[in-house]
């Protein structure tokens, strides 16, 4: 029986993109409530994913300065004229472009790989720092980055400390990057630190203080399980942070007699975690790369470490605390100001860290448009959190690459699919 | 579809481990074929699409260290997001705050106001009956499952339904995670759409 208030099929019409009209299905909303009624959200999903898959087909186009290039043609050479004939859609401000492009000299157009978006023809300026907000989960920078050949880039992930060679915490850090960076064809590139796009102190003092309830048994280990989604980056900061303890226990123990004494935070981080050695460094050094901490740890076996790890966390916070104040990255003021923050409770240290991880963040896309950087990639929040806060660096430009932006680069290349 | 006048005000509360509780506020507009979104807490596009597309059905949830501290990050005032369509023009509206208003397939935020309607129910198994707001509703239970980074998920969807309208949506991760949806009705107002309820502005 039909419902008197759903849309009639009728009442659609062809669903057109970029201002010209592609394939018709009538029924796209039909179709689309029927799966909701069948099974909720992912009807909605399967609705977004049709009313894809009814996107014209792109067409084998190469444009130069809005109007189609047919092969053979002058301007055509041995590498793009297959070009106008592949499943590719390129457009070109003029032929000196497009030849750039095909000797690969180019790091501002190119086609995204998808999914999602695939086959969209994505443009950013020539010059200057490009800022690009991302959804993790939708076009990540990984697939942007490689389309339009670039290296000379940041990544909020990727770290831009100077970790020690030779550290625990570096060589922690790396095991559970090496896929990250290989995916930006970057794994073998020395000095990784430049494509760091913030600093991971911040991030594991929050996440260390995270985990505070479910160590002390207030939250249910249940969260930090496959299922939920914060078990697998706690993991990866624990597996980090653990590093960095044996790399102060390993700095309390080389301390020389002439030199400056340690801090009391550290020198109790270096007893704890010395005492803790025995219990949870074969565990957490054998934690495996994007795991879930509580599929391990949720169990008869590791349950009984909790104390132990709640114990390391706590000798590990007021160090990484102490370091928020005294972050070199960051200039007096700003010090001061996190210095003069409240950091009794959870709640306090957590806006406390995040303000940190902010604060840093600023000063490294300062010096990624200094040096010259190209592009910037991180979460679109954090690139709302840089306009907000008027920190987008002077001749720098940001992409919504979750909306207004990919939505004007899937409409152009939409549009030129029509044309003759 | 030219029946179709209604404002449904929607509280839309999840729960996620290691992320604040996140509640947002959404009205919905209907009037025949052109609808408007209204998020109160100025989310992104995105996020709004993601409330309806996610294939756990638990919308846009932070899953990397940095957005987990993106989630615990207030943003003070960041403004309202709207969202215009017309089924029957190929394009809507997205205004959102701090930005130039830009277009958008209608087909993409059609099934995000789309989700207070109850759609074909042929089919369907009716469960239990309870009252919302003052009307009699049926429950329909389902079960959205799939694959999800190599990793399967299942996540139980309630959804009370009174007529054409569904007017609470329950997810529940059946696998233990203990992420948790509720997307209930706070009100539903019929005929009381006017045009300029659903006019783009300017």
């Amino acid at each position: 029986m039909r419902d008197r208030h759903r849309p009639p099929a009728s009442a659609i019409r062809a669903v057109r993109q970029g201002g010209t009209e592609d394939k018709t299905d009538e029924s796209l909303l039909d179709r689309a409530a029927a799966m909701q009624s069948r099974v909720g959200n992912r009807a909605f999903g399967r609705y977004l994913d049709a009313s894809a898959a009814d996107r014209p087909t792109v067409q084998r186009r190469v444009f130069i300065a809005g109007v189609r290039v047919h092969a053979p043609d002058p301007r055509l050479n041995a590498i793009t004229t297959p070009w106008a004939g592949d499943g590719l859609m390129r457009d070109y401000h003029d032929v000196a472009e497009m030849n750039a492009h095909a000797a690969g000299t180019t790091d501002h157009i190119g086609n995204l790989p998808g999914p999602p978006s695939a086959d969209t023809w994505v443009r950013f300026p020539r010059t200057g720092l490009n800022i690009l907000g991302e959804d993790h989960t939708q076009v990540k920078f990984e697939m942007v980055a490689p389309a339009i050949g670039t290296t000379n880039f940041t990544y909020e992930p990727f770290s831009s400390d100077r970790l020690p060679a030779g550290s625990q915490i570096s060589a922690a850090y790396n095991t559970e990057n090496n896929a990250g960076y290989a995916a930006f064809g970057v794994g073998a590139a020395p000095n990784r630190r430049r494509f760091g796009g913030e600093s991971l102190y911040p991030k594991m003092a929050f996440a260390m203080n995270l985990l505070i309830p479910y160590f002390n048994g207030t939250s249910a280990l249940a969260g930090l399980a496959t299922g939920g989604y914060v078990g697998e980056p706690t993991q990866r900061y624990l597996k980090i942070s653990w590093a960095f303890a044996k790399d102060v226990v390993a700095e309390v123990a080389g301390r020389r007699r002439w030199q400056r004494a340690l801090s009391a935070e550290k020198r109790n981080l270096a007893a704890v975690t010395t005492a803790q050695m025995a219990t949870l460094d074969a565990w957490i050094t054998g934690l495996v790369v994007d795991g879930h901490l509580g599929d391990t740890l949720d169990t008869v076996a590791h349950r009984p470490k909790l104390p132990n790890l709640l114990a390391f966390v706590n000798a590990l916070l007021p160090v990484l605390n102490a370091r928020a104040g005294s972050d070199a990255g960051l200039n007096w003021r700003e010090r001061r100001r996190l210095r003069r923050m409240p950091s009794a409770t959870e709640a306090d240290r957590a806006s406390k860290f995040a303000l940190w991880r902010n604060l840093h963040f600023k000063h490294v896309v300062a010096d990624a448009a200094r040096r010259g950087v190209r592009y910037a990639g991180m979460g679109r929040a954090h690139m709302d959190y840089l306009v907000t806060d008027h920190a987008v660096p002077r001749g720098a430009r940001t992409f919504d690459m979750t909306g207004a932006d990919l939505a004007g680069f899937e409409g152009r290349t939409a549009h030129l699919a029509t044309l003759p | 579809m030219t029946g179709l006048n209604v404002r449904v005000r929607l509280l839309r509360t999840r729960i996620a481990p290691g992320a604040p509780v996140l509640t947002t506020r959404l009205t919905i507009w209907w009037r025949g074929t052109r609808f408007r979104i209204h998020d109160e807490s100025g989310r992104a596009y995105a996020d709004l699409a993601a409330d309806v597309s996610e294939p756990r059905g638990f919308g846009r949830t932070p899953r990397t260290m940095e957005e987990f501290m993106d989630a615990a990050t207030a943003v003070p005032d960041r403004g309202r997001t709207d969202l215009y369509g017309d089924l029957d023009e190929p394009v809507g509206l997205v205004d959102e705050p701090r930005a130039r208003p830009w277009e958008v397939p209608v087909a993409r935020i059609a099934p995000i106001a789309a989700q207070v309607l109850a759609g074909d129910l042929d089919g369907q198994v009716p469960g239990g009956r309870e009252t919302v707001l003052g009307r009699e509703c049926v429950e329909y239970l389902g079960v959205l499952e799939g694959n999800e980074g190599g990793r399967a998920f299942r996540s139980e969807v309630r959804r009370l339904v009174s007529g054409p309208y569904v007017l609470l949506r329950e997810v529940v991760d059946l696998d233990g995670g203990l992420l948790r949806l509720r997307a209930e009705a706070a009100s539903l107002d019929e005929g009381a759409v006017t045009a300029s309820d659903v006019d783009p502005p300017g």
